[in-house]
């Protein structure tokens, strides 16, 4: 068939089924070389395939945790919720799946992640240099894509592990018009607990559910709505009397509209909660503890392709926050506890944001955007006002102030210009430069290093300021092998204002005069990361290191105000090295063996120096300053096997079994290091491993 | 708020997670303690010069350094007037037993150790203290979990009243010594003196013996009860043991404390029993009111607060709490000797003068 193409036509032909054997095809939704001729910087993508078939923690498929084998995302340990990208705290990353915000990216504390496997289409980490589209986190921007439903047959699919299952159903409600995809998961991880020694392990209970829903309307070639709906649940109860319980819910409302062939609309509408409730139910102390943030979102993105080299788009998103940070109350009439309300909060963050990518040349090109947020915290409420000659504490109010519904409480704004530079060597090489502002107006509220049920979010109010970083970054880029191996060398240095830290000893929850016990400083990070990856072939996979570290400051006026008097000290996430690799081989069609493998400096703590003797007490130890210890270093492999079924043209069903060990050769990581002061002992120092052993693991999954 | 339970549940998990002592090689350095106080009360009010200890060792078999001996040890208050201590043995010092403190008066510490180094305290005011009105008790059973069960103990605890000062913020901080009577069950034998893997016992039938407060810290500030009267406050609980087997009398003290030594009991209060793990608030550095005068970067822990004392004495009857577990047993091979003397428990045979009749 020859067509010669002088102008816009159509063409339907119809093709006749025929099947050939082939030895291999890729299918790449990107230019194979997109990693070097693109204007993205400390960008990653994973496609769902990859994931699925790195080794995982008791066979779950976990997104959260293959991010952490990429070069600059590190965790504070094993177990421990949400994850830090270059020197970032766990709050300064804007999880996003579908649209919808996700405060908290953990089942079962941190051992497992919230997104379901099943539905997962793509993920894009972006560490440095994020969209202009993106705002309102520091660090990093993780954007988890879901599978549509399918337009023409019903497809099941869903995996049996050791500790959960997962089913997904899809399929067309109205053929090729409208099509759902449902997909669910369920722990059944009790028997875990009760395999345990310790009984009052055996009378705990830990237990997690999501649900996904998305539907997808074709309304007619240019246009199509879409509802993306999440619901998840986690609960986890200590020794049949405290249960934590955390909640999700999210419905995003997705239009997407092809004005003509060179511009695009997008609206999204957000609705979503997050929820904590600690509860505990006995007679005389009987209480219930929750805190629960809410939001609601309108995000506009217009896209116009102005040439091939010019590429626009602009855009705004509202956020409209209405946070509980917490609320107690006793569960029995004859409970002791008494009721105490924190103050609602209520914020909205506004933002307009133009980008433009301009290709000069065929070897230069730039990406620039503007970002403008306005933030605006607003009653009812009251502030205690603080006398200006002391340190911010309880004893030093002298006033409270109140406003009525509607008042202006606090009102922050400024740009975020975010920058990229791409000079292209050759058609195998690239040096990029970028650098990007980026601000925050949510707080995470811990004085932990991990996310944990108990944290609760803060918007920005008259005490609070938002917290801003400015990156600079520059990267090499060189793909050899026809672009089937991508290499590079990034340096980042980061600078941040305003970083949100707590006092020693200070008290977190419900707290009604928290900003008292919260502190401020700066925060400087830099680093090096080098990445290697294959991307094809019948080995795959990468290998990564980097060399990173991450300080704060915090000098204020008075001495309570100042960390390590007012030195820079390590972060608690500050993990010099770290070395990783990923790699999968494919023996044949049936078997896929995989491995990954990750070293990492230890993490800072405050450790103690010293035991010692005040009035009547002894065995008190003696502490460092904040952060100047470490915890041995943690190193792990992990291996496995996948055995699928052959596939072939006339059989419409497929099913796998994955094998695996983690932590191959059962190293016990150190997860904390403490003294305990047993009676008649000496104290001594004790280290604990949560996964101290290597685990086995058997996954099914089917398809048909 | 129970966060400290997930982290010895994650401790207890010991069927996948575990648990290993390890050495640690931090701080050989050790730092000196200066530790003491001065109160209201008759004397003589002690101060005590240390060094910290290493971990895997027990202070009470490391040697003592020389530095701490020989050191001049002062109070001052804030008219210059100074009260130099008297050294006994293994860096205690202590004033002379006619030496209180005034309350409205300032006082600092100043120390000279032998090498020179001189350190002094940041001084404290002695504030007044809110008399204690009355003190009760209360026998109830509490739950307790231990590795394999979750079992019932009778506990006696011990209630104030007070009526805390409306003009001030105040800062506590509660004391306690129990004193008990004991009984030799073979000190009654008309023998003097009864013979236990051959040595000769003297026999001595009735006793009385004292609990010391040890590893007790309870402060308070007045936030949530400024101003009001406080009723039934526990102060501290005590199991129902040999203690209460004739009688119990409980002293309770309620000191007064400035705001940066309730800073400094409030955070060491809370990091007893810290595990340092991610799911708990990180311990930190404490600081006391101790500096060094040669080299201000030295750090030196420790405290030397002053406090006005108020007390109440509260007395529990055998009768009052039910069952106890009566007498030590008294058979083998060698008899202990606290069976014969009571003096061996140890305790004095001397009835305190507040004991009733």
């Amino acid at each position: 068939m020859h067509i010669d193409l002088i102008e816009d036509q159509v063409l339907n032909s119809e093709m006749k089924e025929s099947t050939r054997n082939l030895e291999s095809v890729t299918v790449y939704s990107e230019k194979e070389n997109v990693n070097v001729e693109s204007l993205e910087v400390g960008r990653n993508t994973l496609s769902i395939e990859t994931i699925s078939t790195l080794p995982s923690f008791l066979g779950e498929i976990d997104i959260v945790k293959s991010l952490l084998l990429l070069p600059g995302v590190s965790t504070v340990g094993e177990g421990a919720g949400g994850f830090n990208v270059r020197g970032g705290g766990v709050d300064q990353n804007l999880i996003l799946q579908d649209g919808g915000i996700i405060f908290n990216p953990s089942h079962v504390f941190g051992f497992f992640s919230v997104f379901n496997p099943a539905m997962v289409d793509n993920v894009t980490l972006y560490k440095g240099a994020a969209p202009a589209q993106y705002g309102g986190r520091l660090s990093s921007v993780l954007n988890v894509n879901l599978k549509e439903g399918n337009y023409q047959d019903f497809k099941i699919s869903g995996g049996i592990g050791l500790i959960s299952g997962n089913l997904a159903v899809s399929g067309p409600i109205i053929k090729n018009k409208l099509s759902f995809i449902v997909g669910g998961r369920l722990s059944y991880s009790d028997w875990l607990l009760q395999a345990a020694k310790d009984l009052n392990v055996r009378k705990s209970a830990a237990s997690f559910n999501d649900v996904n829903l998305k539907l997808t309307y074709q309304l007619n070639e240019n246009n199509k709505l879409s509802y993306s709906g999440y619901n998840s649940n986690d609960s986890f109860r200590f020794a049949s009397d405290t249960t934590f319980k955390w909640h999700t819910t999210n419905h995003v409302l997705n239009w997407k509209s092809v004005i003509n062939e060179d511009m695009g609309l997008d609206v999204n509408v957000v609705s979503g909660k997050y929820r904590y409730d600690i509860e505990d139910e006995k007679g005389l102390n009987s209480f219930e503890v929750n805190s629960e943030i809410g939001y609601q979102t309108l995000k506009l993105l217009f896209e116009y392709d102005i040439n091939e080299r010019n590429l626009f788009n602009a855009g705004v998103e509202g956020i409209y926050y209405h946070f509980k940070p917490g609320e107690q109350r006793p569960l029995s009439p004859e409970s002791g506890v008494s009721i105490k309300n924190i103050e609602d909060e209520k914020s909205l963050e506004t933002s307009i944001f133009v980008e433009d990518e301009y290709h000069f040349s065929d070897a230069f090109s730039i990406k620039a955007g503007l970002r403008f947020s306005l933030f605006n915290n607003f009653g009812e409420g009251s502030d205690f006002i603080y006398d200006e000659g002391g340190s911010r504490n309880s004893r030093n109010i002298i006033d409270t102030v109140f406003y009525e519904k509607g008042d202006k409480i606090a009102t922050y704004n400024g740009f975020e210009p975010r920058v990229t530079l791409n000079y292209k060597i050759n058609a195998a090489s690239a040096i990029k430069a970028s650098f990007n502002r980026s601000r925050q107006y949510l707080h995470l509220i811990s004085n932990t290093a991990a996310i944990t049920p108990t944290d609760f979010w803060k918007t920005s109010n008259r005490y609070i300021a938002p917290e801003t970083s400015d990156q600079y970054s520059l990267g090499y880029f060189r793909n050899f092998k026809d672009n089937t191996i991508e290499t590079s060398v990034e340096a980042y240095y980061k600078s941040g204002n305003d970083i949100v830290d707590f006092k020693n000893g200070a008290v977190l929850l419900l707290n009604d005069n928290i900003e008292a016990d919260l502190i401020s400083g700066t925060s400087e990070a830099y680093g090096i990361e080098m990445f290697i990856n294959k991307k094809a072939g019948r080995l795959t996979g990468w290998i990564s290191y980097d060399f990173s570290r991450t300080f704060r400051t915090i000098d204020g006026e008075f001495e309570d105000e100042e960390i390590n008097f007012g030195q820079q000290y390590p972060a608690n996430y500050d993990k010099p090295h770290d070395f990783t690799f990923a790699l999968n081989y494919k023996a044949s069609h049936v078997v896929t063996f995989g491995t990954n493998f990750t070293y990492s400096t230890g993490r800072p703590v405050t450790a103690p120096l010293s035991l010692l003797r005040v009035s009547n007490l002894t065995g008190i130890a003696n502490y460092s300053l904040r952060n100047q210890e470490r915890i041995p270093d943690y190193h792990r492999l992990d291996l496995s096997m996948t055995i699928k079924t052959l596939p072939r043209v006339d059989r419409n069903w497929r099913f796998s079994w994955t094998l695996g060990v983690y932590n191959l050769y059962a190293r016990r990581n150190a997860y904390s290091v403490f003294f305990k002061n047993n009676l008649g002992i000496p104290p001594s120092a004790f280290r604990l491993a949560v996964l101290g052993t290597a685990f086995p693991t058997v996954t099914f999954n089917f398809e048909f | 708020m129970k966060i400290t339970k997930i982290i010895s549940l994650l401790i207890s998990l010991t069927a996948f997670g575990c648990l290993d002592q390890i050495d640690v090689n931090l701080g050989e350095e050790p730092v000196l303690i200066i530790d003491g106080g001065l109160t209201d009360q008759p004397g003589p009010h002690v101060v005590n010069l240390r060094f910290s200890t290493g971990f895997n060792k027990i202070a009470i078999f490391e040697k003592i350094r020389s530095e701490v001996i020989g050191a001049v040890v002062e109070i001052v208050d804030n008219q210059g007037t100074r009260e130099r201590l008297i050294e006994l043995r293994n860096g205690k010092y202590q004033t002379k037993p006619e030496y209180q403190g005034l309350i409205g008066k300032t006082y600092h510490l100043e120390v000279l150790l032998n090498n020179g180094n001189g350190y002094t305290s940041i001084p404290e005011k002695m504030v007044p203290v809110p008399e204690i009105q009355s003190g009760s008790f209360e026998k109830r059973a509490v739950e307790f979990a231990t590795e394999t069960s979750i079992g019932t103990i009778s506990k006696v605890f011990f209630k104030i009243d007070f009526q805390d000062d409306p003009e001030s913020v105040n800062y506590y901080r509660w004391r306690y010594r129990g004193t008990y009577q004991i009984f030799a069950p073979l000190g009654d034998l008309p023998d003097t003196c009864v013979v236990s893997c051959e040595v000769c016992w003297e026999t001595i039938p009735d006793c009385w013996a004292t609990a010391f407060d040890f590893q007790f810290l309870n402060v308070a500030s007045d936030e949530g009860f400024s101003g009001k009267q406080v009723s039934a406050m526990e102060v501290y609980s005590t199991n129902v043991d040999r203690q209460f087997n004739i009688g119990y009398s409980s002293l309770i003290e309620q000191h007064s404390l400035s705001e940066r030594a309730f800073t400094y009991w409030s955070n060491l209060k809370n990091q007893i029993g810290n595990n340092g793990s991610i799911f708990e608030t990180p311990n930190f550095q404490i600081n006391g009111n101790i500096r060094s005068e040669n080299d201000p970067e030295e750090f030196v822990i420790g405290y030397f607060g002053v406090s006005a004392v108020s007390s109440t004495r509260i007395f529990v009857a055998r009768s009052d709490v039910g069952k106890t577990p009566g007498d030590i047993p008294c058979g083998g091979t060698c008899i202990p000797p606290a069976c014969i003397d009571c003096e061996q428990w140890p305790a004095t045979q001397f009835k305190p003068d507040f004991w009733p009749n």
